[in-house]
């Protein structure tokens, strides 16, 4: 590849982390192609392929990066090319043979490209490399169905307020909640349930909050309170790869949004006053919500939610059970944050 | 600029179900060479070439990067999943009599690089020692490649290298007076 040079080490260290945390059913060749450097074949129901370009971890300010992005940005992408494949971006630590790696260019639709500027980079490892590769087989042109672990309601609460400068801003928090508990293999009976659930979550024309969505809408409403409206969108099912690919091109609007991991905490009501009787129960932490917000609220601010308490219009008497109900719903719900890059 | 892809990506449908049926046969081998090239390289004292699917027997050829010594060698790479081990510590993955003999025969140093794909760990074996009692079935575990950069990697490869100048420095000194019969 003429655009981004990269030896031979750094491309065989790149290979190696590449089947390391692609399973066993991935291949990996090197190719001669001036936009990446190894072409990834996946052995699945579709086929899926993407390219890998591999640097040096001193790339990304570099010229050639730039030439290189420019090349991606004014290149014409003819329909039903088969040279259109995702390409992912690999950050190759020579030293310590570890790498980062992100989604360079993705596609909507399987015909519209979109380049990432800038990227998201993360550590490889297990998880975020099966992240990448949702993401990646829903910029396919083949639909497929989601596993069964992320069939799943996309939750949005929409923030719209003014700030006291004067300006409006807009923010949204998303998370979703999966339809059924994880079945790491599926017997006759409980095949049969999750096909009648299957089927009715797909025919529901509204997904009902439960307790808990109630909670996370309450406590949005209690921390913006004076400053925003909260409402919450229409839900929206994630049944099939176009669903996260419409999730990505939601990402991809939210470009400029400063975006946070959130949790709440929550405590009972009590009606005693002066005892310091918080610190004889333990919240209820509800986690794995992404926030994505404009300016002036950023990294400093969003620390406000590791310190905050809400309390709930549940009494001490049912907290208990209650507690216990929302831990275990609470379970159920995905983090939605590495999907939107 | 090369404008097009690999001829790989323009396949028709029925080479993609061929491929595929190939992919997970080959992909353990891909696997083993990825981490064999990676360990092998590991403080810039070679270079490998690959020699392709067609190189009969032989899947590298190491060049030392010392330009005062630019000897080379013919490495044959051979992947485990196994991760099983015999009772004396050896490395259950083996090279066929047939591999082992075309390799003994070869003009230049070769070595078996064994692979555990498991722990992504290399296991070097020299094959022009008078001491080999084949490697058919395992390999020794004395010369091991860990899978991270180490101290002990460095060492097993200053060994690898000084054994290749040996080698080849000997052949070198035996064949001084040899006259080329192609005099031009």
């Amino acid at each position: 590849m003429e655009l981004l040079q990269s030896d031979k080490r750094t491309l065989a260290i790149a290979a190696n982390l590449l089947y390391r945390y692609g399973g066993s059913t991935i291949h990996v060749q090197m190719v001669e192609y001036d936009l990446f450097h190894l072409l990834v074949s996946i052995d699945d129901e579709c086929n899926t392929r993407y390219g890998v370009v591999v640097a040096e971890s001193n790339i990304l300010a570099s010229d050639a990066y730039k030439n290189y992005l420019d090349v991606l940005n004014k290149r014409v992408y003819t329909r039903d090319n088969p040279d259109n494949v995702p390409i992912l971006l690999v950050i190759v630590d020579t030293i310590f043979e570890s790498a980062r790696i992100g989604v360079q260019l993705g596609w909507c639709s399987a015909f519209t490209p979109i380049v990432y500027n800038p990227i998201t980079l993360k550590q490889m490892d297990n998880d975020w490399c099966e992240k990448l590769y949702t993401l990646v087989k829903a910029m396919n042109s083949t639909i497929t169905m989601l596993s069964s672990e992320y069939l799943s309601i996309q939750k949005t609460i929409d923030l719209n307020g003014i700030h006291n400068n004067g300006f409006r801003f807009s923010g949204v928090i998303l998370y979703a909640r999966t339809i059924i508990p994880h079945i790491p293999q599926l017997t006759a009976k409980t095949k049969k349930q999750f096909e009648e659930d299957t089927t009715k979550y797909i025919y529901s024309p509204k997904f009902e909050n439960d307790e808990l969505d109630n909670e996370i809408l309450e406590c949005t409403r209690l921390k913006f309170a004076n400053v925003a409206d909260v409402n919450q969108r229409n839900d929206k099912m994630l049944f099939t790869s176009s669903d996260v690919q419409d999730l990505q091109f939601f990402g991809k609007e939210l470009g400029g949004y400063n975006k946070f991991r959130i949790k709440y905490s929550l405590l009972p009501t009590i009606d005693i006053n002066g005892e310091n009787w918080q610190q004889y129960i333990t919240p209820i932490s509800l986690h794995n919500m992404t926030l994505c917000i404009r300016e002036p609220y950023n990294k400093q601010w969003a620390h406000t939610f590791d310190h905050q308490v809400f309390t709930s219009n549940v009494n001490l008497g049912e907290w208990v059970k209650y507690s216990e109900l929302l831990n275990k719903k609470s379970e159920s719900m995905i983090d939605l944050f590495d999907y939107i890059i | 600029m090369n404008n097009r892809l690999s001829p790989q990506l323009l396949q028709s449908q029925s080479q993609i179900v061929v491929e595929k049926e190939t992919i997970n046969k080959n992909a353990l081998g891909s696997r083993g060479e990825a981490i064999a090239y990676v360990r092998l390289t590991e403080g810039y004292r070679f270079n490998l070439y690959f020699m392709g699917e067609k190189a009969q027997t032989i899947d590298y050829l190491l060049e030392l990067r010392d330009k005062n010594a630019p000897f080379f060698a013919f490495l044959q790479v051979k992947t485990t999943a196994q991760h099983e081990f015999t009772q004396a510590g050896q490395l259950k993955v083996g090279i066929s009599t047939h591999d082992l003999g075309l390799l003994i025969n070869k003009p230049l140093p070769t070595y078996f690089v064994g692979v555990d794909e498991i722990e992504e760990s290399v296991y070097i074996a020299p094959l022009f020692s008078d001491t080999i009692h084949g490697y058919t079935s395992s390999i020794p575990k004395k010369y091991k490649l860990e899978h991270m950069p180490s101290e002990e990697n460095k060492k097993v490869i200053a060994k690898l290298e000084k054994d290749i100048i040996c080698f080849s420095k000997v052949v070198k000194t035996r064949k001084l007076k040899y006259k080329t019969k192609m005099p031009i």
